[in-house]
């Protein structure tokens, strides 16, 4: 269940389905990240990466480093930004480590996930 | 550029170094007592010019006089022995001609902002000369900034798997030679910036790279 969910994240992100124009229409890069790091959102962030993410060993599984080497290059390609690539990167890669420990009911994560699909970047 | 350094990563600051491509750099490594840039003492310097696409051919290298004997195994390792430092220039020395070698350019090292920057700076300190002001690239940063998704530390033996560079015949750890391995894997980066279409390095505090960790043999 929880590498099928994963491996199904990939594909929608090779088919273009996670990350597109509208995740990043109008964004100012800069406020966005800035606003990330002063919210509760990063406090609320580091603690589900300590949970799932973090000295675990699923962040060496393979469908995993696709996910967020995906998600690094198509949000480059959308935006140029390097940065915010990698902070893209890091959520998907989170999402992706929580989905793998078969954490269906982490809010956060979903949130995060949802926000996403609905084709906007996470905040608060 | 600073550098800080945290007990099992590192970040850096205030750099940027653009454009990347089609530009003259100069790659250095340097070899030392061991491996540890807080204790050790520099035993060689290598350089080369480099610039991508193009055969260049000029090189550097010279050996310094270590202020501490050479431990046997990393004289194994690097083939630099306590024979060879009787004959070496002091480091002073070594050090200006290396600095006549680098000129004004751009630097690119493997792994050099936590040993080779940090040991240059300490006897740059001790010996009470200036330290470098060029700019400096780090290929395990540049890898590190465009792969998010690798989880390993990115030593050296780490590129050569990972870009399936062919080293036979090289002699690791001598300071030239290990020039020619960093412009392979140096190579190798900039053509994927290059893909990325990614033309700058610019330092991120909050992206952080993985520190080495000291191998046994060192700590013994």
């Amino acid at each position: 269940m929880s590498r099928t969910d994963v491996e199904k994240l990939l594909s929608e992100l090779n088919e273009g389905r996670i990350l597109t124009q509208q995740t990043f229409e109008g964004l100012d890069v800069e406020v966005y990240l800035d606003d990330r790091d002063a919210s509760t959102f990063a406090d609320e962030w580091m603690q589900s990466f300590k949970r799932w993410a973090q000295a675990t060993a699923v962040a060496e599984e393979e469908v995993l480093r696709a996910c967020r080497e995906q998600a690094f290059k198509q949000t480059l390609a959308l935006t140029g930004e390097p940065e915010l690539a990698g902070y893209v990167s890091d959520d998907l890669g989170l999402i992706g480590a929580a989905l793998l420990h078969d954490m269906v009911n982490d809010i956060f994560v979903n949130k995060l996930l949802e926000s996403y699909r609905q084709g906007r970047l996470p905040l608060g | 550029m600073k550098i800080t350094l945290l007990p099992d990563t590192y970040f850096i600051e205030n750099l940027s170094v653009s454009p990347l491509q089609d530009r003259m750099y100069c790659i250095f490594d340097l070899e030392g007592t061991g491996i540890n840039p807080v204790v050790e003492s520099v035993t060689q310097f290598g350089a080369m010019h480099f610039q991508r696409g193009q055969r260049c051919n000029t090189t550097f290298s010279s050996l310094a006089r270590a202020n501490k004997p050479i431990p046997e195994a990393v004289a194994k390792l690097t083939g630099i022995s306590n024979e060879d430092m009787a004959e070496a220039p002091p480091f002073v020395e070594a050090f200006q001609s290396f600095q006549e070698f680098i000129g004004d350019s751009v630097l690119v090292t493997q792994a050099g902002y936590e040993y080779d920057l940090p040991i240059l700076k300490r006897h740059c300190d001790e010996y009470g000369l200036p330290m470098l002001t060029n700019l400096v690239l780090d290929t395990k940063a540049m890898f590190t900034y465009i792969h998010p998704e690798i989880t390993e530390v990115v030593s050296t033996d780490f590129l050569i798997r990972y870009y399936d560079l062919n080293t036979d015949g090289i002699h690791r750890h001598n300071a030239l030679a290990d020039c020619g391995v960093i412009a392979g894997i140096f190579e190798r980066i900039l053509s994927e910036y290059e893909e990325l279409q990614l033309n700058h390095f610019t330092a991120d505090p909050k992206r952080m790279m993985k520190r080495f960790v000291i191998p046994e043999m060192y700590l013994t």
